[in-house]
């Protein structure tokens, strides 16, 4: 199977371990993690790495008939997760695949199952995507080591072209806890012993996998804590860790890590393998990079993004673990009602309908069935721009709850003539009439539990 | 046509008045405008053919606690609901019964309590409330932004608005706010929606008014009702406060429904911009009263600063206008009349504008709907 493309998502902030151990009354703390600001999620970066795959390859979503995506936080524990990020991705209606979750081994799970469907015929071309944003327990063990990332890759037949081919497989498993979050439980608990878990469950289980697969090559391999790591590639003797950067840019980035590591193995020929490991399974795949893979130089620059500082207190509030007294006024209608259900595909895939009879572009048609324009009820679909220039905006300092200020809304011009109006990403201080812009996906709220998905302006 | 003139007028001060129901506040203010006629409750209830109540909080048949509260139901009592407009609407309403010949007087009344904070406004689509897009000053700072862009106006431009308005306001013995404020405290208070600050925002409150119609009776020297017009946005119209977010068109060609509104009251009037000696605005916020100067033709679009800064812009609010009275929803178009009142009749005291015989009330809102009243002597 060939490797076609890559491209990676990385959130916003950056979280300083010094401050969580500061929080905790611990000591020290290396490095930061990047963390999802208020407005992103597994969902939001599994999209932006999937927009920068196809932006960098030039694959058209109408030539993708495959998703598989891998993440321990699906948006929805249970829910429409895979279809909400095909909806935003623009991917046909007969697309199949599936979302991979229960550990952090979730990600190479995607992307195996992607390598069988296109070994089997079944599909012609398949996106897989690894997305994570851990979500610790406050205080715990594993807290500062805890990060947020995204990276998709394009799938297809092998052919004597390509720039990368996935090649053997190796695994190994055993019934031993790693990590563990019950089905009740929102956060992740700590590995119930450290030395144990070194000694008798991730080494052994790791090297044999490592060994199984036999290659002497450049590594991702798996860091949950900041040392597991350097402790692995002495135990399979090698120095050739292309996955360390990475890790200690963003920390463990959970079911994305393994193929998040391997991004610098893809900008040079050569041989490289990731290793994923968690719940109770370990699994080498080996990659034949043949030449520098369409967008892994912009991945690599992607992925050293500084980001933007925040503090634990404000990462504690995005993340749902700091919740402000008092009475929460809940919308007029839950996100179930027809009223939403309608429009959300709309919505999500940023598609507007052009009147007949005037041209107006309604969006979300199918909520507004009666052009705004001239009152006719014949549409045309039409995917609309994600470009365009601001018409006006404001910054609003004071929302209601579930929104938080600052929060701009912007009316914008699309390049296509229609002109629509969305929320504003992060403080809008860029923002002035005129000015051009693109839309990327983001999180607008969690309403009554359910998170809910829009378009937001970012200034290019 | 019959026409139509202006018997009393009654207030309830604009505020916030814990020991007040809007019923109490509404039957105030009528009792005011009864006693401003010199009619007993037996006049009124001899001459009064209808009532019209405005209010957009005030629940079901808030009319009839009102009329019922002086003992004068038994007459068609109507709630009526525009937005920012409802008191023009109830007014042009009862104004027509009387032009048709349909009754001799009338009673229109204008009530709000309104909660306190941003409004969770009814009038969005459910998704667009989902969606964030749907909070209520960020609709006001929208049509903001863009009209300091096609204006040429500046914050400095919005605080001196606020510093006029505030400074008459300080002579309102009626207003919310009655202290005089400078440029710099305007631009120092808190910011609400980039760029308008608290002190450039109108505040939700609480209040009544009242105003008595009744056919002409020439010579009585009253003031006369010359106009009264509402008109609601034309589709497409998207820097109003109606805008739909979604669909949106470029409005530049598409005439807003103040400029409407007002067309057809200056025809009704037989009068002109240039005629007008008072004027009450909506100034739901600083920015929105300079776009209102142009729309309504008291001056050029592009023009405010000279006029905001020279006699003329002074003409405009000599209540202190909302910003310093704050918006009961319902009471306020029918507060504006009642100031245009004093103003004609020569009462206003140290607000009044000498000489003044036209006068001009006008309030726009959520629809977007436009009121324009006219007023003679």
């Amino acid at each position: 199977m060939a490797l076609l493309g890559v491209g990676v998502g990385v959130p916003s902030w950056r979280l300083a371990a010094g401050d969580i151990a500061t929080a905790w009354g611990g000591r020290g703390g290396r490095g930061s993690i990047a963390v999802c600001g208020p407005d992103e999620d597994t969902l939001t970066l599994a999209w932006t790495a999937c927009d920068a795959l196809l932006a960098e390859t030039g694959a058209s979503p109408d030539d993708i008939d495959g998703l598989w995506w891998g993440t321990t936080r699906p948006p929805f524990a249970e829910g429409p997760s895979w279809s909400h990020l095909a909806a935003t991705l623009r991917l046909g209606p007969a697309t199949v695949g599936a979302v991979t979750a229960g550990s952090p081994h979730a990600g190479v799970e995607a992307l195996l199952a992607a390598a069988d469907a296109i070994a089997a015929g079944t599909v012609a071309q398949a996106v897989v995507v690894t997305s994570d944003a851990l979500l610790p327990g406050t205080g715990t063990t594993l807290e500062p080591a805890c990060g947020a990332a995204a990276t998709a890759v394009l799938l297809g037949p092998a052919t004597d072209d390509a720039p990368a081919v996935i090649g053997p497989r190796a695994g190994r498993w055993m019934p031993a806890l790693d990590r563990y979050r019950g089905d009740h439980e929102d956060t992740t608990r700590d590995v119930y012993d450290g030395r144990l878990f070194r000694e008798e469950v991730f080494l052994p289980l790791a090297t044999d996998t490592a060994s199984a697969l036999g290659t002497d090559s450049r590594w991702s391999l798996p860091d949950p804590d900041g040392r597991l790591g350097g402790a692995l590639a002495r135990k399979i003797g090698t120095d050739q860790v292309v996955s360390a950067d990475v890790r200690k840019a963003l920390g463990d980035t959970g079911a994305a890590a393994a193929l998040t590591g391997l991004v610098p193995a893809l900008t040079t020929p050569g041989a490289a393998a990731l290793l994923a490991f968690g719940g109770g399974r370990a699994t080498a795949v080996g990659i034949d990079v043949r030449a520098a893979v369409p967008g892994a130089e912009r991945a690599v620059a992607d992925l050293a993004a500084e980001g933007t500082p925040a503090s634990y207190a404000q990462v504690l509030r995005a993340r749902g673990q700091l919740e402000p007294a008092g009475e929460h006024v809940e919308m007029a209608v839950p996100p179930g009602s027809a009223m939403f259900v309608r429009g959300n595909a709309e919505i999500l895939g940023l598609v507007g309908g052009r009147c007949v009879d005037c041209a107006t572009v309604n969006f979300p048609h199918s909520i507004h069935p009666a052009c705004l324009g001239c009152g006719g009820d014949k549409f045309d679909s039409v995917p609309l721009s994600r470009n365009g220039t601001v018409q006006t905006f404001v910054i609003n300092h004071a929302m209601p709850a579930p929104f938080v200020a600052p929060l701009p809304l912007v009316c914008v011009d699309l390049d296509d003539g229609s002109r629509v109006m969305f929320q504003g990403e992060g403080t809008g201080a860029e923002l002035a009439i005129g000015s051009p812009v693109d839309l990327v996906l983001r999180r607008y709220a969690i309403e009554r539990g359910v998170p809910v998905y829009g378009w937001k302006v970012r200034s290019r | 046509m019959t026409a139509v003139e202006i018997a009393g007028v009654g207030l309830h001060p604009f505020g916030r008045f814990e020991d007040q129901t809007a019923t109490s506040m509404g039957v105030t203010a009528l009792r005011a405008a009864l006693d401003d006629a010199g009619w007993s409750i037996d006049d009124a209830r001899r001459r009064v053919g209808a009532a019209f109540c405005a209010t957009a909080y005030g629940g079901v048949a808030a009319g009839h606690r009102v009329l019922g509260g002086l003992a004068l139901t038994g007459i068609p009592i109507v709630d009526v609901e525009a937005g920012c407009a409802s008191g023009g609407a109830a007014l042009s309403l009862a104004a027509g019964t009387i032009a048709s010949g349909q009754h001799d007087a009338a009673i229109v009344v204008g009530i709000e309590k309104m909660p306190k904070g941003i409004i969770r406004s009814s009038f969005f689509a459910p998704w667009q409330e989902q969606s964030g897009l749907a909070a209520t000053p960020a609709y006001f700072a929208l049509r903001a932004q863009r009209t300091m862009h096609d204006h040429g106006l500046t914050k400095d431009d919005l605080a001196a608005l606020v510093v006029k308005n505030r400074g008459w306001g300080e002579l309102n013995p009626n207003a919310m706010f009655r202290s005089a404020v400078t440029a710099e405290q305007v631009l120092g208070s808190r910011l609400v929606c980039e760029p308008l600050h608290l002190w450039m925002l109108c505040s939700p409150n609480e209040g009544a008014a009242a105003v008595l119609l009744r056919r002409a009776e020439g010579g009585s020297g009253a003031v006369q009702l010359a106009a009264v017009a509402l008109r609601s946005h034309l589709p497409g119209h998207v820097l109003d406060e109606s805008t739909p977010m979604a669909g949106l068109i470029d409005d530049g060609d598409i005439t807003p429904p103040t400029t409407l509104a007002v067309r057809d009251a200056y025809e009704q009037a037989g009068v002109g911009p240039d005629d007008v000696d008072v004027a009450e605005c909506q100034d739901t916020d600083a920015a929105r009263e300079l776009l209102t100067w142009s729309e309504l033709g008291l001056c050029a679009a592009g023009d405010q600063r000279s006029m905001l800064h020279g006699d003329r812009g002074q003409v405009v609010n000599r209540s202190g206008g909302l910003l310093s009275k704050g918006e009961p929803l319902g009471a306020s178009a029918l507060g504006q009349v009642v100031e245009l009142v004093g103003q004609l009749r020569g009462t206003a005291g140290a607000r009044q504008v000498d000489g003044a015989r036209v006068g001009l009330a006008h309030t726009i809102g959520r629809g977007a709907n436009a009121s324009v009243t006219i007023l003679r002597r």
